[in-house]
């Protein structure tokens, strides 16, 4: 059994044992693209999209600058990367955080989604840093990839229309409003260094996500059935 | 006689006092800068080309401005106030209702993006890459915003429980419905997710059956034609 990576490697890097090891090319080249995708991650959250370079990379990821330009154009290329593995693992959060309770009322799978990610961001304030504030100045694709995350937490909404008794009439623009709502206000947190507050937003949130499909009333209920997550 | 007027004041010698010129440069060149911002990316921009585009050198260019980024938020400033402006001035008509008003604001603020997509560009989405200052000018004008639809917790009966951060998500994800529209090159077309919007914001301060109601009826006006 393998100890688990943090203790046999304080340092993050995930770096494999260098020189002859008869690893196949393939792992060898996903072990270091990982290991740059993690240092964009940990180096942006520590300096900042812009300030961070690609020496900084190759330095804390142990790799030569031409395996690094062998795997990226350049350091916005490798930024996208890091940017799409936060946001894939906020949704992996949500998706987990959704099923937890195992029970089939909407507003109790959506609390327990939001829940989930708000306290993984607080635990995480990298991912935070990465996934909510920098991922804004870093130019056009990140913008554009900010813009598919939001279509990727859709599903999730998808039931609170249903259980409206006329959910046609609900606009269908409502769901981008929700999803960029709330990460308009993680940001607000997020970018004052508050990110370990972000859970006490989880009450806010519920409001936020039913107001639209079940009214102020039962928004209001649901706010205030909301534990802070402690 | 042609009725526009020369975006460019006649060269050579003239008796304009400097000032004005100096008005009308700087001016040419915050257009410049929004023009040049909606054909290619900010960090594509370049002084040479905003200079060439307002048809003033490059010394001129510096005598105004320290840097690109300088002019960038001179030429954000001066977009962003009228557009804030324009959209309060609509909204604090005495003879409207509080939903009315925000219907009015909507309304004025897509209309005004759609005519001036460079300008919509440059707001609501280049603003991202331009640096700090330039988001937090975008971030101020979107807590103004934000407090006037937090109003409807005073205005509208009953409405007093709901969080003031209400206000601050309905209008942040207005904006990303709005980014998105101008990303996907449907600027033009902004107005037609009024509706969506006049829904979204509404609904926290008022019965749902209500907000559907004023919603679709918006959604009528704009088939028929009959909004400004």
């Amino acid at each position: 059994m393998q100890q688990p990576q943090e203790e046999l490697d304080p340092f993050g890097t995930g770096k494999l044992p260098s020189g002859r090891h008869g690893l196949p090319r393939e792992v060898v080249v996903r072990s270091q693209r990982e290991r740059m995708v993690e240092s964009m991650i940990a180096v942006v959250a520590l300096k900042g999209y812009t300030e961070t370079t690609v020496a900084d990379i190759i330095s804390n990821a142990g790799v030569s600058r031409a395996t690094f330009y062998e795997q990226f154009a350049d350091k916005e290329d490798c930024f996208i990367a890091a940017y799409g593995t936060v946001m894939e693992r906020m949704l992996t959060y949500v998706a987990e955080g959704f099923a937890v309770n195992e029970s089939d009322d909407w507003i109790v799978q959506i609390r327990g989604g939001v829940r989930n990610l708000l306290v993984y961001l607080a635990q995480n304030p990298v991912a935070a840093r990465v996934g909510i504030v920098e991922g804004f100045g870093a130019g056009a694709r990140a913008r554009d990839r900010y813009q598919q995350a939001v279509s990727s937490f859709f599903p999730f909404l998808d039931a609170g229309r249903k259980l409206n008794p006329a959910p046609d009439r609900i606009p269908s623009h409502v769901a981008r409003v929700i999803v960029g709502g709330v990460s308009a206000l993680m940001f607000n947190e997020a970018s004052a260094g508050h990110a370990e507050k972000l859970p006490e937003l989880l009450p806010e949130m519920m409001y936020m996500v039913v107001a639209p499909y079940l009214g102020h009333d039962r928004a209001m209920l649901a706010m205030e059935e909301t534990q802070i997550p402690t | 006689m042609t009725e526009q007027a020369p975006s460019r004041l006649p060269s050579g010698r003239h008796n304009l006092p400097r000032e004005f010129v100096v008005s009308s440069q700087r001016d040419r060149l915050l257009d410049s800068m929004a023009q040049a911002c909606a054909e290619k990316r900010y960090a594509e921009v370049s002084v040479a080309d905003i200079v060439s585009r307002a048809r003033v050198s490059r010394s001129t260019f510096y005598e105004i401005f320290p840097d690109k980024e300088a002019c960038f938020l001179a030429a954000y400033d001066a977009i962003l106030g009228r557009f804030v402006t324009e959209v309060i001035k609509a909204c604090q008509d005495p003879e409207l209702t509080w939903p009315e008003q925000i219907e009015r604001g909507i309304a004025t603020s897509l209309s005004f993006l759609a005519a001036e997509p460079a300008f919509a560009r440059m707001c609501i989405v280049d603003m991202f890459s331009a640096g700090p200052s330039a988001l937090e000018r975008y971030l101020s004008a979107v807590r103004l915003i934000a407090a006037f639809v937090d109003g409807g917790r005073q205005v509208m009966p009953g409405r007093e429980d709901v969080p003031q951060s209400i206000s601050s998500m309905v209008v942040g994800g207005a904006a990303v419905v709005i980014r998105a529209e101008i990303v996907d090159e449907r600027t033009e077309f902004l107005p037609t997710v009024g509706p969506d919007l006049l829904y979204s914001i509404l609904v926290p301060y008022m019965e749902q059956e209500e907000a559907l109601d004023r919603s679709e009826r918006y959604a009528s006006k704009l088939a028929g034609g009959t909004l400004g």
